[in-house]
């Protein structure tokens, strides 16, 4: 088991594992998407409070949960990397930020959408909100570190440490609702004991997250590959793989 | 039918958030692909030539 793992470790065998893995990530992402959208706009029942538009529950809060969710990760990857100098935990850090930053972007845009009609404001510049503005502006200044190096191992090195120090803001979104008096509601599923939905409305949500879980997934795990390959361009496995490719 | 797509009202909001999901979604399935066919390109031309990639990102 050790040794498998060690092995995968590897950036030619982790390229060749996502070749192998990621057409069936994107697979069931789609399948999963595709059913739980249709089931949460379609077949379940509206709100008694807030009617249909508490439908925009099924795309914003997989957004919201990704943002978060792909910050930690990417901290974590930053700290693997610092210690360890990994090269997939390097790579992992320049691959999830465009990922996390439009899942970000996608949560702030439908909560606006949310907020308006339930709130009458598009935004108010309360906890939640403004923690998760941050976090996207915290993907986007690593988004822009990483390109500003041209050497790849410095690049993740300044990342990592900027990933890790921002890492602070992620408990801050996530409680935001409970510390302070916050307009938006507090979380229905993500929380501890029983969630206050039901079944009919709670299902598809699960099944969307899921399905977006994957395709997150998917996108990291190509974007991993596109690093590797940039990062060993040099070495013998990337040479083979090019010549391989030129003979069809 | 069509009392479904107006969602009770709330159809721009509604149908908005799903279009931008949907982009969203399209966006990370998409860029992915098109970066890796450009980084193999670069590199094929770069062995070509004999000659080294720089500031290739």
């Amino acid at each position: 088991m050790w040794t498998w793992f060690h092995r995968l470790a590897s950036p030619p065998s982790f390229y060749q594992f996502s070749e192998i893995v990621s057409p069936w990530v994107l697979l069931s992402a789609l399948g999963l998407l595709g059913y739980g959208l249709f089931a949460g706009l379609w077949m379940a029942p509206p709100d008694y409070q807030q009617g249909d538009a508490f439908r925009i529950i099924y795309v914003h809060v997989p957004a919201a949960a990704l943002s978060l969710s792909l910050y930690t990760g990417m901290a974590v990857a930053g700290i693997i990397a610092l210690i360890w100098r990994m090269k997939l935990a390097e790579s992992a850090i320049a691959a999830l930020a465009p990922v996390g930053a439009s899942f970000t972007a996608l949560a702030l845009l439908t909560g606006m959408l949310w907020g308006k009609p339930m709130w009458g404001a598009w935004w108010k510049w309360d906890a939640r909100l403004t923690s998760e503005l941050v976090l996207l502006f915290l993907y986007l200044g690593i988004i822009g570190l990483n390109s500003a190096f041209v050497d790849r191992r410095a690049a993740a090195r300044a990342c990592a440490l900027l990933a890790i120090v921002g890492a602070v803001n992620v408990p801050i979104v996530k409680y935001s609702v409970d510390w302070w008096n916050s307009l938006h509601q507090a979380s229905t599923i993500l929380k501890f004991g029983k969630p206050t939905i039901t079944p009919e409305m709670g299902i598809p949500l699960y099944i969307s997250l899921a399905g977006s879980y994957l395709l997150a997934g998917y996108a990291v795990l190509r974007r991993m590959q596109n690093e590797l390959l940039l990062r060993e361009r040099r070495a013998n496995w990337v040479s083979k793989l090019l010549s391989e490719q030129k003979q069809p | 039918m069509n009392q479904y797509f107006e969602m009770g009202g709330y159809a721009f909001y509604v149908w908005s958030s799903v279009g931008l999901a949907l982009i969203v979604f399209a966006w990370n399935v998409v860029a992915p692909a098109l970066q890796r066919r450009s980084l193999l390109q670069q590199m094929a031309a770069a062995t070509d030539e004999g000659g080294e990639l720089e500031n290739m990102q």
